[in-house]
């Protein structure tokens, strides 16, 4: 009786699991990172031609057929493309995820995803004259990387997304030859061509994924998918209904928003880290009473209470050991987070909600003050000014004294109100 | 039944009684100065002197309330302190809604008093240094019958205006004080760059050897000296030079000021749990915040400057400044006023107001700034604010700004 109800309940979990839905509907992002750049003429060029409603129908027609276990950015962008042309409905595929992106459909960190693959996809070879290429010498180095080159199909591509197979393809090649440039591999493809080793198509993939270094693309649709579960499954949300916009700002020097690029940099277990770190931020900041406790063989010695501010400082040094400790891990590898990582990943699993981060993240400004321009130009200035006190001769030497005097009245030396303050401990 | 047609009956003639009157009294302008208008009383219950339902004015030690035909100048007085009384109080009962204020009872007001507080006789005797040019709110007593010292409420006291001269004031020369250290760092660098030049000549007349740019020449060395012998003649003479063309004499008539009328009406005000016992930074800072809310201007807050400079500390260098300037004994009243000001500009207009009157429940006479005010700020923002977690934060940046 027992064996028979076991069996049902296996039964009925798997029929439970194979109705999951495959989605990758936006439950975290506000603004679009994409809405700062204008692509409304695509978009409107898109929409003469087409409805959102239809758009939004090819897609998740299409997304209905991809197996959730072996996601592919390629192969749901061509499954999309398919259904376009089933539908006799011409829309650049840009446009249309610029759309998708609009209704929801999909978050910013998929849409890059889908974006960088039909990049890839429609990016034409520069057609370079074969005597600009200077082919690989004939040895034993150039052999083996050939016929490494002639199994990328059978060896890297049969059950894998072209993103995951070109970087296994190419870390099997650095092992051949740890400083491979890229115009090496570009001669090594060609000459895999001439010796008919691999087809034209292939060649033209493998050019096109050189061309846009994949080798260094480190987030693929499954991978995401993969974090994003687990991430869920651990913290589940609390309120699917809300949206930050703290999220989609670009970050400095990347061509990636905050959270696209907590992605790309993170795996599921290392942002669930950091957000741990800033879990403890927000109950220190909570704390109603902080004391540093001596004792002597397990005997209280005393307690000293901190006062209000104290406490606050206490909460912000301690969150910067906690991130320095971070980077010391073995999970990180040596990467240190930032703080905007940090409140990122601390939003992505619900541990801040989207009212409070600009307010956290602010906190960085204590330890890292922003410097305005005159900050940066009054440094200057009183170094030219203090080499020119000597140089202009009277009676104008007066004029550089007279400006070093006002950049220090002005230009504030801005540093820790606390420090060499011995009236507090923190 | 009698006794109760006899109740109705004396609150008809009370009203009936309490009556508006006209008097000139300094008002401020939408600028925030001072004008004289003429203004019309509230509550007056006498039709013959400044006897109101909730003030009574009175000069000096005395228990009469000022006769409306006394002389113009304290008929002045009178009417510019009971208006702006009434004012004050109306701000705390509708707008705060104080329940201590409109059940506190009717209040003496003395004008023109310059007797020193005892707390055991009410006044000090009349030879006990006489005060001016300032004024306070004094605790109710119970008297000493054996001497025939009669219990006595809250009061406020306005002391007269008295003429002194600059010399007489410690002003430790404060409004000197940014341009001399401006001089100071010019004269410096003038001496500096005169001895770099003259270095930078007797190391070039020796490299080259010319006899041409001697730096000991008589032509060099009036030049070199001769630039640092008139800035430091200019920078010795910038104290007298200052004080000449300074203003000579300074007074205070306290009850032709509103915002004073204000700050004292809101120490009795707060008094429910700021004890009036002695002044502290805190007390006189909440007081302050309060004035400045009912005059309805930030003009005293926005005299009010980050840190102040007061007793020699310069808070705009922070090299010189140290947190303890801001803890109990060393602590000034505006610092308290400045935060406070700055705290309600963080919350907002409305929720600063309430926020500062509830947080007058978690603070006493001996709060100290770094303690129990800045707890009962925190403690005030868990109950008033919208979002106390994100108001907590902005709060606390912009207190460790301050340096506390």
């Amino acid at each position: 009786m027992r064996f028979i109800l076991v069996s049902l309940f296996i039964l009925a979990f798997n029929v439970h699991a194979q109705e999951e839905i495959l989605t990758f509907q936006n439950v975290r992002e506000g603004k679009s990172f994409y809405s700062k750049f204008n692509h409304d003429v695509a978009v409107k060029r898109a929409l003469k031609k087409t409805t959102r409603g239809d758009i939004v129908d090819v897609y998740q027609a299409a997304l209905k057929k991809q197996d959730a276990n072996k996601l592919c950015a390629y192969d749901l962008n061509q499954e999309v493309l398919a259904g376009l042309e089933a539908r006799s409905i011409a829309v650049d595929l840009k446009a249309l995820i610029y759309i998708l992106r609009q209704e929801n459909e999909i978050d910013d960190v998929v849409a890059k995803i889908l974006l960088t693959a039909n990049e890839v996809k429609t990016t034409s070879l520069l057609n370079k004259n074969e005597e600009d290429i200077i082919l690989p010498l004939e040895n034993e180095k150039t052999k083996s990387q050939l016929e490494l080159i002639a199994s990328f199909e059978k060896r890297f591509a049969k059950n894998a997304c072209l993103d995951e197979a070109y970087r296994n393809f190419y870390a099997e090649l650095l092992k051949t030859d740890k400083k491979i440039k890229s115009y090496q591999v570009e001669a090594l493809n060609l000459q895999a061509l001439k010796e008919k080793r691999i087809s034209e198509s292939l060649y033209l993939t493998l050019e096109q994924a050189r061309l846009n270094e994949m080798e260094l693309a480190t987030l693929s649709l499954s991978s995401y998918q993969q974090k994003v579960k687990t991430l869920r499954t651990q913290y589940p949300l609390r309120d699917i209904k809300e949206r930050s916009d703290f999220t989609s700002v670009k970050v400095k020097k990347m061509k990636s928003s905050r959270r696209q690029k907590l992605f790309e940099n993170y795996s599921d277990m290392q942002i669930i880290m950091m957000g741990n770190v800033i879990k403890r931020l927000r109950a220190r900041l909570e704390y109603d009473a902080v004391e540093i406790s001596g004792y002597k063989e397990g005997v209280l010695q005393e307690t000293i209470p901190l006062d209000p501010m104290e406490r606050f400082r206490f909460a912000i040094k301690a969150l910067r050991k906690e991130m320095s400790l971070l980077s010391l891990n073995t999970f990180f590898n040596g990467r240190s987070p930032d703080y905007m990582d940090l409140m990122v990943a601390s939003y992505e699993i619900g541990i801040i909600p989207a009212s409070e981060l600009d307010t956290v993240a602010s906190l960085e400004e204590i330890w890292n003050p922003k410097k305005t321009f005159w900050d940066k130009a009054g440094i200057w200035i009183k170094t030219f000014a203090s080499v020119a006190t000597i140089v202009i001769p009277p009676p104008y030497g007066f004029i550089p004294a007279l400006v070093i005097v006002v950049i220090e009245a002005t230009v504030g030396k801005k540093k820790d109100p606390n420090t060499n303050d011995p009236s507090v401990l923190f | 039944m009698k006794n109760l047609i006899l109740i109705i009956a004396l609150i008809f003639a009370a009203n009936a009684f309490a009556q508006a009157r006209t008097f000139k009294a300094v008002v401020r302008t939408e600028n925030n100065r001072a004008t004289e208008e003429m203004i019309e009383l509230e509550n007056l219950i006498s039709d013959t002197s400044f006897d109101g339902e909730h003030f009574k004015i009175v000069k000096g030690k005395s228990d009469e309330a000022i006769k409306f035909d006394a002389e113009e100048d304290l008929v002045f007085r009178a009417a510019t302190a009971y208006h702006h009384l009434t004012v004050a109080r109306n701000y705390f009962i509708n707008k705060v809604k104080s329940e201590y204020v409109s059940k506190s009872e009717k209040m003496v007001i003395r004008i023109e008093h310059t007797n020193q507080f005892s707390e055991l006789g009410h006044f000090a005797h009349d030879n006990l240094d006489p005060q001016f040019n300032n004024a306070l709110t004094v605790p109710a007593g119970k008297g000493l019958a054996s001497r025939g010292v009669k219990p006595w409420g809250s009061e406020i006291w306005f002391r007269p205006k008295k003429k002194i001269h600059i010399s007489e004031l410690n002003t430790n020369n404060l409004a000197n004080q940014e341009f001399k250290v401006l001089m100071r760092g010019f004269r410096n660098q003038i001496h500096m760059q005169s001895l770099q030049r003259f270095l930078a000549g007797a190391v070039g007349a020796l490299v080259s050897g010319s006899t041409r740019s001697n730096p000991l020449s008589v032509d060099n060395v009036i030049r070199t000296v001769g630039s640092s012998l008139i800035m430091e003649f200019g920078y010795q003479f910038i104290d007298p030079i200052s004080k000449a063309t300074a203003r000579k004499w300074y007074w205070l008539d306290t009850a032709l000021i509103p915002e004073i009328i204000y700050h004292e009406y809101a120490h009795a005000a707060l008094s429910d749990h700021l004890v009036l016992s002695h002044s502290t930074a805190i007390i006189e800072g909440m007081a302050d915040f309060f004035a400045g809310q009912i005059a309805g201007s930030p003009k005293l807050a926005k005299h009010i400057k980050k840190h102040n400079t007061f007793n020699g500390k310069n808070a705009k260098k922070k090299q010189d400044y140290v947190v303890q300037f801001e803890m109990t004994e060393y602590a000034n009243t505006d610092f308290v006023f400045g935060l406070l000001w700055e705290i309600k500009n963080i919350l907002g207009e409305e929720k600063g107001e309430a926020f500062m009157f509830d947080l007058r429940k978690r603070l006493t006479t001996n709060s100290t700034i770094r303690g129990q005010l800045i707890d009962g700020i925190l403690k005030t923002c868990d109950s008033v604010c919208e979002q106390p977690f994100v108001d907590k934060i902005r709060i606390l940046k912009a207190l460790n700004l301050r340096g506390i």
